[in-house]
């Protein structure tokens, strides 16, 4: 091993890009179902729930198929030196798992209390369930960007 | 490059060298964390907590301070 080599992504961080890039895509399928049909159709009248959660099941499904992927390309590749006598999830993981666990809750106290604030004007059920899937989309996208960041820039 | 994001410097590096080429496998496998933390913590871009400052420096036999500087300029 190379004590001169760049630092390289840890198990964990390669588990928050997976699930960037699944949740991510499946969400971008939602929308790209659900925009034009909103175009020419009232709200109320959006088929949305089985989209949204297929989407949603498809970001789990795909975030667990994408660290499958991930982990053999990297076993493949002789990379799994970082962990020696198998430690896979140490403090440096932890801390930036709470750091970035800090940012997404701002996001999903929003995402509520516009539910609430909906709800209690007797919104159509589109809206209320939209406002919770977009903030928890933002929770989900700023938790890992900001625990990239770390991972790479260091704190 | 950009700019460390910590004032904490470290001569970790030195240190294992002079422990008779102790790799950064090595002293990860002691601390118990990935050697990419080993990494990290070399190249200034994670300040460790106490804790493992405490546990590096005992490994290195050497004051904390011998090993850990806090670069205030």
């Amino acid at each position: 091993m190379d004590d001169d080599e760049p630092l390289r992504t840890t198990r964990e961080e390669r588990h928050v890009w997976a699930g960037l890039i699944a949740i991510t895509l499946a969400s971008a399928v939602y929308y790209v179902r659900i925009v034009p049909e909103l175009l020419h159709t009232p709200a109320a009248d959006v088929s949305w729930v089985a989209p949204m959660f297929w989407s949603m099941f498809a970001g789990v499904v795909g975030t667990v198929l994408a660290v499958v992927v991930a982990e053999v390309i990297v076993g493949f590749r002789g990379r799994d030196d970082c962990e020696p006598d198998g430690v896979t999830v140490d403090v440096r993981d932890q801390e930036i798992g709470r750091r970035g666990g800090r940012f997404a809750l701002p996001f999903m106290g929003v995402g509520l209390g516009v539910a609430l604030i909906l709800a209690s004007k007797d919104v159509d059920g589109f809206w209320i369930g939209n406002a919770v899937f977009l903030c928890s989309l933002a929770a989900t996208i700023a938790e890992a960007v900001v625990k990239l960041r770390l991972y790479r820039r260091g704190f | 490059m950009a700019p460390k994001p910590t004032k904490v410097t470290n001569r970790i590096r030195a240190l294992r060298a002079g422990a008779g080429g102790m790799t950064q496998a090595d002293l990860a496998r002691e601390l118990g964390v990935t050697r990419q933390t080993v990494i990290a913590i070399e190249q200034g871009r994670y300040s460790p907590s106490l804790e493992l400052a405490f546990q590096i420096a005992r490994i290195f036999r050497q004051p904390l301070d011998e090993v850990f500087q806090y670069d205030e300029a």
